[in-house]
Formats: C-alpha cells, structure tokens, sequence
C-alpha cells in the first residue's frame, strides 16, 4: 500500500469524479423518493449494482449536470464543506434538507481494492439508505420544488468565481430563508468512510410541513 | 466582608456615619455595551451557502403527457421495468443488444410546446442506434496490434470493456456529419461493426460508437477507411479518456 498526497495522481480530480458521479445518482433518487417531480419521468436504471430511479425528463437532467459541473471544481479542491438538496414549499420555505456533508483526508492510503470495490460498496449502502428513506419522513406538502445549496468551507463570495464555470449558469448567495429551518429534526441516514473521501447524509425535516 | 470606620465624635453621632457608609459601599452604575459586530464580512455572509441563480425546471402534467407521447413504444430503454445502466454515468457498463433499431428525437426537442408539436415534421431524426445480436464475427476483427496491446497493458483495460470512438464534424468534412451518420447507422444495422452501438450527440456534433475494447482497433481502421475520415479519431475509454488514436 502506498501513501500519497493530494497533488499525486490528481487525487482530488479522482474524489470529484467519484463524488460527482454519486450526487447526481443521489439527487435523482431523491426527487423521485421525495415526489417532488411526477414518477412518471423517472426509469428505472442499474448503478452501482442497484436499482435506482433516474429522471428522463431533458431540461431536468440537464439542470442537474450543469448544477454538478459547477460544483466539481470546488470539490476538486477539497473546498466544498456540505452539498445539501433542499425541498421547498410553494412560499419556498425549507421542509426537508438533505446534507452530504464531505471530508477528504490530506493523505491517500491507494491500493486498487480500496479504490474501486470498497468505495462502491460504500456509496451503493448510501443509494440503498436514500431509496428507503420515505419510511422515516413525512409526506411533503403538494407543489413542492428543490434546490442545491453548496456550503463553502471559506466565505461563499470567495468561492463565486471558481463555480461559475457555465457561463449561463450563475451562482448566487442563498437567502436566509432558503437555509434556515425552525422546528426542525435531524434524521441522521448514513455515514461512509474510505480512504477516498468520508461522508455523511442526514436530513433535517421541519416538526410542521404544512403551514 | 467586615467594613471598619473611624470617625471623629461629633454632634451627628453615628447613625448618620452609617448611612454615609451605605452610599460608599453602593456599586457604581455601569454602562452596559452593546455586542461588539463587525461590518463586513458579516457572520452571515460567512455562512451563507451558494445556490444556482436559475431555478430547477417545472414539469406540468401536460409535459408528462409530451414527454411519454415522443418517447417511442418500440424503445425498451424507457419502458423497460429492468434495470438498465445509467445514460449519463458512463462507467464500464454493457449495452444490451436489441432486435430492432429504434428511432427517437433529439433530448432537446423532448419538451416542445403543443404549437411546435403540430408544426413539427413526422420525419423522426435517428439519434442512435443498436447493433443486432446473432452475427457470426470472424476471426480477424478480434487481431489486435502490438501497439494496441501495449496500450491494454498500461490501462489495465479487459477485453469486454466498453470503449468509445469519437468522429467529430472535423472528421467528415467536407461532407456534413449527417451522411457519415447515416453511413455508420447502416453499418451498424447490417452488424458491419461488432458489438457496436452508435450514438449521434447532435448538440456537440460528434458521433460516438460504443464497442468493447477487443474490437475496438479493428472498428477504428474500418471507420477511417469505409467512410474515408480526414484526420485521427480517438478513443475513450471510461476514467481514463482519450487512450488511443487512428
């Protein structure tokens, strides 16, 4: 087993793909568990050796790249701190929250088991949690929409230019509002740790959802 | 706390001196300050997250019902209860081969208002296509070169692997990418290109042909020459990208 540094084999390039790769998987199988859009423009798809809901549905998916395109590079640079997926209501009110919460370790154990299979292994336990988490969640009020909010390890405005990549896709600093939740429980889903890069999901569901 | 006084005898006497030493023992008033907060960068700004400026799409039911209406009944990709690989993923996943070629429109065109819906024309533009099972593959399509063997090598690749071949619009010229599409379509249906499924990114103006590695170089050679490509193609090949070139 070699130990390597962030700057040997573009190690953050690698977490990033992998990272990427998951949220967008991750993002789909929430907004399908979640009803927030129509079952009917998601298929059923195998990733990770499972099942998984993916929308079909063009302009959705293409926001959902673009959204992950520009978050790359900032987890790239081990720079983004939490990837949360909020669900709103109609007065774009928080009701539910998803939190990724990310660390990347300075150092990289590599060896191709590690790597490959037990990285997977890890992320598929969290697609399984996520597919399963209605059960522990209440319905969402009807007319429900999303957004994805990237905390930022150093200041936001710092970190505005490095996100926006897409040239008709800007970046803004969230409102208050859209963060904030009071009367809110913690559902903690699953937490994964590699030698990759370590993981938490929890959901922050507000106590009423239907004002 | 004990609190000794001297005082000189006087006519007051001492029940005075101990009102006087009530007054001198009082805490002094204070000024409570306020919290002290600095102007810029607020402790807000600090923890404020990002968000896209543009909000997610809204799907009404009437998009649903479009939606299902362009998505063609003969492709099993959509109405398929099977697990199938992800689209956009990429990875090391394995097409399943179809009995018949199926037709659909642009993603982009996938969402259209009901005006646009009656003006477009029937004619359904081929985006992909399927390589038929059941053909007989000679032996020669599988011969690899020293070079390509080496480059197996050093990626590690297995032969099943998929692998991907790039023709851009700079390929074709000075034909339009359209008839080289339609070329690479009847090749892939008369199971001309083994293992081949065909894809044509119409936004970026590329084809790409997905194969498994073992073909690859011998699908490489029959699309420069067949279809007389100007110069190199390139192949990809999931996480490690482009890895060779004809």
């Amino acid at each position: 087993m070699t130990t390597l540094t962030r700057q040997d084999l573009n190690f953050g390039q690698v977490v990033a793909d992998i990272l990427c790769e998951f949220l967008e998987v991750a993002i789909h199988l929430i907004l399908y568990v979640r009803e927030v859009y129509p079952s009917g423009i998601f298929q059923k798809k195998k990733k990770y050796n499972v099942p998984v809901q993916m929308s079909c549905h063009p302009e959705l998916n293409q926001y959902i790249q673009d959204t992950l395109h520009c978050v790359k590079p900032l987890i790239e640079k081990n720079e983004a701190e939490k990837v949360v997926i909020v669900i709103m209501d109609k007065e774009r009110h928080p009701v539910e929250r998803f939190v990724f919460e990310i660390s990347q370790p300075p150092l990289l154990s590599i060896s191709s088991e590690t790597l490959l299979s037990h990285v997977e292994q890890l992320l598929r336990a969290v697609i399984l949690k996520i597919s399963v988490c209605d059960a522990v969640l209440d319905n969402n009020p009807p007319g429900c929409t999303f957004t994805v909010l990237v905390h930022t390890r150093e200041a936001a405005t710092r970190n505005m230019e490095k996100i926006q990549v897409i040239k008709d896709f800007p970046w803004m600093v969230a409102d208050e509002q859209e963060v904030h939740m009071q009367g809110s429980r913690l559902i903690p889903l699953k937490t994964m740790t590699s030698d990759l890069v370590k993981m938490q999901l929890y959901v922050e569901e507000r106590a009423q959802k239907t004002s | 706390m004990d609190v000794v006084l001297h005082y000189k005898n006087n006519k007051d006497g001492p029940s005075d001196m101990v009102i006087f030493s009530e007054r001198a023992l009082e805490d002094f008033t204070r000024r409570i300050l306020s919290a002290f907060e600095p102007w810029f960068p607020t402790h807000k700004d600090l923890c404020l997250p990002i968000r896209p400026q543009k909000a997610p799409p809204v799907v009404l039911p009437e998009d649903l019902t479009r939606l299902h209406s362009h998505q063609p009944s003969s492709e099993p990709l959509l109405s398929s209860t099977e697990p199938q690989p992800t689209s956009s993923l990429g990875g090391n996943k394995r097409e399943k081969p179809q009995v018949t070629l199926s037709e659909c429109t642009d993603a982009s065109n996938s969402v259209k208002t009901s005006e646009e819906i009656e003006n477009a024309p029937k004619k359904f533009r081929r985006s992909w296509s399927v390589f038929a099972p059941g053909v007989t593959l000679s032996g020669s399509t599988q011969t690899l070169s020293k070079q390509f063997q080496k480059v197996i090598e050093r990626h590690s690749l297995q032969l099943h692997q998929r692998a991907k071949w790039i023709i851009s619009e700079v390929n074709c010229e000075p034909r339009a990418i359209e008839s080289v599409w339609a070329k690479v379509t009847r090749a892939v249906c008369h199971s001309k290109l083994p293992t081949c499924n065909a894809n044509f990114q119409r936004n970026i103006a590329q084809i790409w042909l997905f194969c498994d590695v073992i073909y690859s170089e011998y699908i490489g050679n029959f699309l420069i020459t067949e279809f007389h490509l100007n110069g190199q193609i390139s192949l990809a090949v999931h996480k490690h990208g482009n890895i060779f070139r004809c």
